[in-house]
């Protein structure tokens, strides 16, 4: 084994990675090589000094921070798992489709407000309940039966509420 | 002949304490305490490797960090066992450094790194090397620090992982996505690029005594 192999294979024959055969090899140029045996030592010596380095460990906020974030996390993950079914979200935005293409071929005058074919008014991460903007003093909440339904015409899904053409929708917001 | 140094322990839990992989099932298995438990295992050595990986002050890698672990417990469902789970969730840090790399185009987040060089190791002391017997001093400490983050992000990432971290040459291939022999390569001339930065400092601080 010439030095150039033998020197590539230190660092796994000092970690003990390398294969029976193969650090046997290395064991046998390291006997009759001063130069190579040199090497070993300074490549040990600077695996142990980054080892002795004291280990870094994160700040006293952060752990603060990180449950936080955890707590919003969870409850997004719940919302979720509480959510309407697929079929229905794709149901939900055929309809929204359907609304909003027969809004714009229809002669129809319409409300200033209701000349939105859809409108949201909440995302997931405002979760778990958030301001109706679009009427009832009921707070809204996406897990739950929509409290507006019925008298604004707005419904939610997947964390949207949506509201269709030629409804009357309150504006005011809390 | 055996080699010089063992393999550092891993930072797998001993005694009678839950695997990190027991703690994985007993989260999807709604035991959200699961999870406390494995952050006090890994946080650290996530944002170790975090940082070392971004090159990056400590603010930053705490974001980066917490994107991290936020990140494992979103995916932690869908951790089919086929690794460890200490490797897998190095591998979600690689991957979030990857994203946090582009979306900040950091070409190179360390002026010194990329041009390490070894050719001070054609000209190796002689004698016995003690670089061991400064280590308990702050300063060398610091400057050992300093050296490590100079050295390339390939080379860097692979000397944390095994020497800090105490990966084996398998998990670091897995965690890094490279192969094996990848691995045995980065590790060696990172090592040896280190070394280099530390006889270097040593000869500009005039301590030749261990040296020689």
């Amino acid at each position: 084994m010439e030095c150039t192999e033998a020197s590539g294979w230190l660092s796994a024959w000092l970690d003990g990675e390398l294969e029976p055969a193969e650090a046997r090899r290395v064991e046998e140029h390291l006997a009759g090589c001063e130069r190579c045996r040199r090497e070993r030592a300074l490549l040990a010596a600077t695996s142990r000094a980054v080892r002795a380095l004291p280990p870094e460990t994160v700040s006293d906020g952060f752990d603060v921070r990180l449950r936080r974030r955890l707590a919003t996390e969870r409850t997004a993950q719940r919302l979720l798992r509480a959510r309407v079914p697929a079929f229905t979200l794709g149901a939900a935005a055929v309809l929204v489709l359907t609304v909003f293409a027969v809004s714009r071929r229809s002669d129809t005058p319409r409300p200033p407000v209701a000349s939105i074919p859809f409108a949201w008014v909440a995302r997931a991460p405002e979760l778990p309940g958030f301001d109706c903007r679009v009427g009832s003093a009921e707070r809204c909440r996406v897990d739950a039966p929509c409290a507006t339904a019925r008298s604004c015409g707005a419904f939610p899904v997947a964390g949207l509420v949506f509201a269709a053409p030629g409804t009357e929708l309150p504006t005011r917001s809390r | 002949m055996a080699p010089e140094d063992e393999t550092p322990p891993a930072a797998a839990p001993g005694g009678g304490d839950p695997s990190d992989e027991e703690l994985a099932r007993r989260l999807a298995a709604g035991d959200a305490g699961a999870f406390d438990e494995l952050l006090s295992r890994h946080r650290d050595a996530l944002f170790r490797f975090t940082r070392w990986t971004l090159g990056a002050a400590r603010d930053e890698a705490e974001d980066a960090t917490q994107d991290v672990l936020i990140e494992i417990y979103r995916s932690l469902p869908r951790f089919e066992g086929r690794s460890r789970l200490r490797t897998w969730m190095f591998g979600i840090a690689r991957n979030i450094c990857r994203q946090r790399r582009r979306s900040l185009r950091r070409a190179s987040s360390n002026p010194a790194g990329g041009v390490e060089s070894t050719d001070s190791l054609r000209d190796l002391p002689d004698g016995s090397v003690d670089l061991d017997g400064a280590l308990e001093r702050r300063e060398i400490q610091e400057a050992i620090a300093l050296a490590i983050e100079g050295l390339r992000p390939e080379h860097r990432s692979a000397v944390l992982l095994r020497d800090i971290e105490g990966l084996s040459y398998e998990e670091i291939a897995e965690v890094l996505g490279i192969p094996l022999g990848t691995v045995r390569s980065r590790l060696h001339n990172g090592r040896l690029a280190l070394a280099g930065r530390l006889l270097r400092l040593d000869r500009n601080r005039g301590r030749h005594d261990g040296m020689h």
